[in-house]
């Protein structure tokens, strides 16, 4: 087969078991089969424990699967495990992963003679990228005084100093102030435009969506689905749910029976959260409580966990079949994100027929 | 030769920036203090080369061996240990260069003794056959860098090495001659003994201190390296079962 038409990351039936002390077994993977087209910056989505980064350790040659394939470039992880390191660049999640009592330079210089780079040629490389993420300056610093954003861009380029071909990221905005994050992102853009394959693990739906090209879900070890980022958006935003301030008992009862919602909740905080049985009910449900006085209302969605036990409690279809009409929603992906981001109502652009308020 | 030089700036680096590296070169001289007050107590000049070898030995032995396990733990530690191992340079190699650097670093241990001598006891340290000590001290740290190869596979393997680090070092020392000529120990510790480096190279390099004559060199220089080479090859051999172990249990990364 043609190298340039392999898949850049390929993994089949993908399995791992860790195996405790006292016999216990936890399934990390189960059954993992993925495809990766070279160029894309696919996004893999899920919770803490997902596994998420045991399957980015597999593809990083760390980790062995207990069952099934994991094929890189065409080379399988464990039997080519020697023809993919070079191909691949490894940023591990977290604050570690460089020396901080080394500088920059030195870092990048090290890491440069560990992918085989001369002398001459690490040291240009190292050169080129830290003037490409902003670390010129503080080059010769060392890491221990940098911030976490400095960090993080450190981390970066020390994955890119071989050049790679497929880019692994585990959780890379990890820490990181918003500012920061939005430049890793730019980053991350940046680098799918030179024809790099990206796979990048995360639990932020905001950053899957606004970097990747398409995305996995996966949960307790398995694949949910593996969609566009606008398709998991639409379908996340089937799930809103209202959060109401200042509601008195006796609303609070008339508010369950109205058509379209489905559950009435005291929330620790003293507010009243109500689940909706779908998108369309959001407007008439809003103008009640509006109408009845309530003067602070928000809109939330609800966290990934959530989403996952809805998905593959058996909505995934129904959500399929949906998402190919019109939500109430429609194509506004930028009042989607916002949602996430759990902005108040009154600050959405965008908003659905039905009005909000706050 | 290019990772080679990494591998060395980066550990000449790591131990310029911690105090803690230097434990060995500090302790040294004190030894030697130690272990020729004694001689010069006892009024025992014929055993000022034991007293001058010993700490010599004891620091190249200790800051080799400690460090190679110090290489792991901290870049476990760090969480390079994972970035290292998926990278395409060879783990064995990498270890290797950091140990064998930090073993050329602990020869300073030899110039740090030969001062405590001339300036504290006002002894002038006699080597009857230079070239023979020079290659004698060559071999030895060559050998001293791959046992402490091997141990770092150990450290690789599991984060409690430490434990065994310690307790085998002395008794190591011991059968090595280092304290005493293998010769005095009794007759049943020299099959063992004769099966450990140090004995070679510790009687090698008493022998080139004294004015009788050197036989044997080559094949005895010859022994030294091959033990070393044995224990070179050992650890390869583990560091690549460990290697394959860690990365089928997941633990490579664990702190």
């Amino acid at each position: 087969m043609n190298k340039d038409s392999e898949p850049a990351v390929e993994t089949d039936l993908l399995r791992r078991v860790y195996r405790e002390r006292r016999g216990r077994q936890i399934v990390a993977l189960d059954g993992v089969s993925l495809r990766i087209e070279q160029g894309e910056i696919h996004g893999l989505l899920g919770p803490n424990g997902a596994g998420k980064s045991t399957l980015m350790k597999i593809l990083s040659t760390v980790l062995l699967p207990t069952s099934g394939r994991a094929r890189v470039l065409g080379h399988d992880v464990v039997a080519g495990h020697r023809a993919v390191r070079p191909l691949l660049g490894v940023v591990f999640g977290g604050d570690r992963g460089l020396y901080p009592r080394l500088t920059a330079r030195q870092n990048l210089r090290y890491w440069a003679a560990l992918y085989h780079l001369s002398t001459a040629a690490g040291r240009a490389r190292a050169d080129e990228l830290l003037h490409e993420f902003g670390l010129a300056d503080r080059a010769d610093d060392k890491v221990e005084t940098y911030s976490v954003g400095m960090r993080q861009r450190l981390h970066l380029a020390r994955g890119l100093i071989a050049e790679p071909r497929v880019l692994l990221l585990d959780e890379p905005t990890n820490g990181l102030d918003p500012l920061a994050a939005r430049q890793l992102r730019d980053c991350v853009r940046s680098l799918a435009r030179q024809g790099r394959t990206i796979l990048l693990a995360t639990h932020d739906l905001v950053e899957a969506e606004t970097v990747c090209d398409r995305v996995t879900m996966v949960n307790h070890g398995r694949i949910v689905a593996t969609e566009a980022p606008k398709t998991l958006a639409r379908w996340i935003s089937r799930y809103e749910r209202l959060r109401l301030e200042g509601v008195a008992p006796a609303l609070r009862e008339r508010i369950r029976v109205q058509p379209g919602v489905a559950a009435v909740e005291n929330a620790p905080d003293g507010s009243t959260l109500v689940s909706l049985d779908s998108r369309e009910a959001a407007g008439s449900v809003l103008a009640f409580v509006v109408d009845a006085g309530v003067t602070s209302v928000r809109t939330e969605l609800p966290s990934l966990e959530e989403v996952y036990l809805k998905l593959v409690h058996g909505d995934l279809d129904v959500m399929r079949n949906n998402s190919h009409g019109h939500g109430l929603l429609g194509d506004a992906e930028a009042d989607v994100t916002a949602h996430m981001s759990g902005e108040p109502v009154g600050h959405l652009s965008g908003e659905p027929a039905g009005g909000r308020a706050r | 030769m290019t990772l080679l030089a990494a591998t060395f700036r980066l550990q000449g680096r790591m131990m310029l920036a911690s105090r803690d590296y230097w434990v060995d070169l500090v302790r040294a001289p004190l030894l030697a203090v130690v272990f020729l007050a004694l001689v010069r107590h006892c009024g025992r000049t014929d055993l000022i080369a034991n007293g001058l070898l010993a700490p010599v030995l004891m620091g190249v032995w200790s800051m080799a061996l400690l460090i190679s396990g110090e290489i792991i733990d901290a870049d476990r530690w760090l969480g390079t240990l994972e970035p290292l191992v998926a990278a395409p340079a060879s783990f064995a190699r990498v270890v290797g260069g950091r140990v064998l650097f930090t073993t050329a670093v602990s020869l300073v241990t030899a110039l740090e003794v030969w001062l405590v001598a001339v300036l504290g006891f006002r002894i002038a340290p006699q080597v009857h056959h230079p070239a023979v000590f020079a290659l004698a001290l060559l071999a030895t740290a060559a050998a001293t860098a791959e046992a402490a190869s091997l141990m770092a596979a150990l450290f690789v393997a599991t984060r409690t090495a430490r434990t065994f680090q310690n307790s085998l070092s002395y008794p190591f020392l011991l059968l090595g001659g280092v304290f005493v000529p293998v010769g005095s120990l009794p007759a049943w510790t020299h099959p063992p003994a004769r099966l450990i480096y140090l004995s070679w190279s510790s009687d090698l390099l008493r022998d080139a201190m004294g004015p009788a004559a050197v036989t044997g060199v080559a094949w005895r220089l010859g022994v030294i390296l091959g033990l070393g080479a044995a224990l070179l090859g050992l650890g390869q051999l583990i560091l690549r079962r460990v290697l394959r172990l860690v990365r089928e249990a997941g633990t490579l990364g664990l702190r």
